[in-house]
C-alpha cells in the first residue's frame, strides 16, 4: 500500500503539479484544485493501466479521487 | 427525367449500341471547326449548379452565375498567384467546387498551363508527377497534406522537387502541424485558403507577401469585407479576440444566387445584413483570422466552448497521430464533453498507455477542457468523397441519432 501510495503521489506531481506546491497523500486534489474534473479521466486511465484494473464511471468521483490516500483506498477496492 | 435531351458518350464501346438519347463523342475523330458561336450570356446568366458535399445534411443545389468568374479570376491570379510561367497542379476533382472555380474557371481565365492527374492517391504518384511536370504552383487539401505526412519524409528524398515554388490548400482548415511540416519538406509553406461552394471563391485566406501564422485562415481577400458576430444578436464584436460566427457582406461578384429550388435555406443563411457561411471563428489584433469550428461541430463543455480544429490540430502534433475527428459525446454532469477518433501512423499501435499518453498529451498543449475524455483508435475517418472529414456521422453515432444522409460519403 505504501509503495502504492508513492507511485500514485508521483505520478500527480509529475502529470498535474506546475509548481512547488507541497502534495502529501491528504492533500486535496480535486476540490483543492490540483486536478480539476476534466483531467480526472486521465487519472483514471492511468490507475487503470497501471493495476490491471477497471473502476466503473460512478465510482469515479470527485471524492473518491479527492487525495491519494483516498485514490489508493479505491484502488485497492478493484485489485484481484 | 424528361428535360433531358442529350447524353453524350465520350470514348464509347464501338460493340456496344447506343440507347435512346446517347449520342457518341470521340475526340480524335470529331470534325475541327475553327470558329465556335459562343451563346451570348450576361453576367447574371446561370453558369454553374454545384451540390454541396453534405458535411452537415443532404446536398443542396448551389447556383452560381457568369459573374463569379472576377472573383475566381482574381483570387487565382493573387492568391495562387498564376504566372505565364508556372505549370500549375489542382489537385481537386472538378466534381469539387475547387476543381470548377479553380481548376477551370480560374486557371483557364488566366492563361496558365496546367496538369491533370487521374488516378488514385500514393504519395509516390504524387511526388513523381509533379517532378514528371515540374509543378510550380500546388492547390491541394489538408486530408492530401495528412496523408503526404502520414507517408513520411523518406519517399520525398527519391524525387526532385524543386520546381515547387508556390503552394496553397482548401477545403478544411489547415492545422498549423502541416504548414510547419511543408515549410520544412517542400521549403514553403501551404496558403490556407477560406472559401465554401457557396461563396465561389476564396474570401479568407493567406496570399503572397502577407506574414503566415501557422493554422490561421489569413485575411479577408481585396474587396471582401468579413467579420465576426455574436451568434445571438448578429452584431460585430467590437473587440479582438472574441468567438463568433464568420460573417460576410453579401454582393461579391461569385456569391451564390440561391439554392436550386430552396430559396427558404438560401434565406436563412442572411442574417442582419451578412452573409453566414455557417462556421466560428475568431479574429486577433492583426486581423488574423482563427478556425473554430462547423457552428454545428463546437462543442459546449460544461458551458465552455471548444473548438474541435483546434483538438484536432493538438492531436496532429502527437507523432502517433496520422488524422483524427474531435465531437461532442454527451455527458450527464457536462452536457457534451470532447471526443476524439484517431487513426495512426503506420508502426503505431492502439493500446491503453498510448491513449492516456495522447490524453495527457493533448491536455498539457491546451488545457484539461479540451482533453478528450475518451479517445477511439479507428481504421479510417468517414470521409465525402471530397476529402472532408464528416464529423456529423460520428456525432449521430454518440447521440444515436439518424446519420442521415450518406450519399456523398466516400467508399458507400
Amino acid at each position: 500500500m505504501e509503495e502504492m501510495k508513492d507511485v500514485v503521489k508521483a505520478y500527480v506531481i509529475k502529470e498535474y503539479v506546475e509548481d512547488d506546491t507541497e502534495l502529501t497523500y491528504d492533500t486535496p486534489l480535486i476540490s483543492g484544485g490540483i486536478v480539476d474534473s476534466f483531467s480526472m479521466v486521465s487519472l483514471k486511465r492511468f490507475l487503470e493501466n497501471k493495476y490491471q484494473i477497471s473502476i466503473p464511471d460512478d465510482k469515479a468521483t470527485p471524492e473518491a479521487f479527492d487525495s491519494v490516500n483516498k485514490i489508493c483506498k479505491l484502488v485497492q477496492e478493484y485489485l484481484k | 427525367m424528361p428535360y433531358l435531351k442529350h447524353l453524350i458518350i465520350v470514348d464509347a464501346d464501338p460493340a456496344k449500341p447506343l440507347l435512346d438519347r446517347e449520342v457518341a463523342f470521340d475526340m480524335d475523330k470529331a470534325p475541327k471547326i475553327e470558329k465556335f458561336e459562343i451563346h451570348p450570356t450576361l453576367a447574371e446568366s446561370p453558369s454553374v449548379l454545384h451540390y454541396t458535399s453534405g458535411t452537415t445534411g443532404q446536398p443542396k443545389g448551389v447556383k452560381h452565375v457568369h459573374y463569379s468568374l472576377i472573383s475566381q479570376y482574381l483570387t487565382a491570379k493573387w492568391v495562387l498567384d498564376l504566372l505565364d510561367t508556372d505549370v500549375y497542379w489542382c489537385t481537386a476533382d472538378p466534381g469539387w467546387v475547387t476543381g470548377t472555380s479553380y481548376g477551370i474557371i480560374g486557371a483557364f481565365s488566366n492563361g496558365v498551363t496546367q496538369c491533370v492527374l487521374d488516378a488514385g492517391f500514393s504519395a509516390d504518384n504524387w511526388y513523381r508527377f509533379i517532378e514528371k511536370h515540374k509543378i510550380s504552383m500546388w492547390y491541394s487539401a489538408p486530408t492530401a497534406i495528412r496523408s503526404l505526412m502520414k507517408a513520411g519524409e523518406e519517399v520525398i528524398k527519391k524525387y526532385d522537387l524543386s520546381s515547387l515554388r508556390h503552394l496553397a490548400s482548401v477545403g478544411e482548415p489547415l492545422n498549423s502541424e502541416a504548414v510547419i511540416w511543408s515549410e520544412r519538406v517542400f521549403g514553403k509553406p501551404f496558403l490556407d485558403t477560406y472559401w465554401q461552394t457557396e461563396t465561389g471563391s476564396m474570401m479568407i485566406t493567406n496570399y503572397p507577401g502577407m506574414k503566415i501564422k501557422p493554422g490561421s485562415m489569413g485575411k479577408p481577400f481585396p474587396g471582401i469585407t468579413a467579420t465576426v458576430i455574436h451568434p445571438e444578436t448578429y452584431e460585430p464584436f467590437n473587440e479582438t479576440g472574441k468567438i463568433g460566427l464568420i460573417a460576410i457582406k453579401p454582393g461579391w461578384p461569385s456569391m451564390m444566387r440561391t439554392y436550386w429550388r430552396n430559396e427558404e435555406t438560401y434565406k436563412k443563411k442572411f442574417q442582419n445584413g451578412w452573409y453566414l457561411p455557417g462556421d466560428r471563428s475568431s479574429i486577433d489584433k492583426e486581423g488574423y483570422f482563427w478556425f473554430v469550428g462547423r457552428d454545428d461541430d463546437v462543442i459546449n463543455t460544461g458551458g465552455h466552448l471548444v473548438s474541435p480544429f483546434e483538438v484536432e490540430s493538438a492531436l496532429l502534433e502527437h507523432p502517433a497521430v496520422a488524422e483524427s475527428a474531435v465531437v461532442a459525446k454527451p455527458d450527464f454532469v457536462n452536457m457534451e464533453v470532447v471526443k476524439a477518433f484517431v487513426t495512426l501512423k503506420p508502426g503505431f499501435v492502439a493500446s491503453k498507455d498510448l491513449d492516456l499518453e495522447i490524453m495527457n498529451f493533448v491536455r498539457k498543449k491546451l488545457s484539461p477542457l479540451a482533453m478528450p475524455q475518451e479517445i477511439e483508435f479507428i481504421d479510417n475517418l468517414p470521409k465525402t468523397r471530397s476529402g472532408k472529414i464528416m464529423r456529423r456521422i460520428l456525432h449521430a453515432k454518440e447521440w444515436g441519432e439518424e446519420i442521415g444522409d450518406t450519399s456523398t460519403l466516400e467508399n458507400d
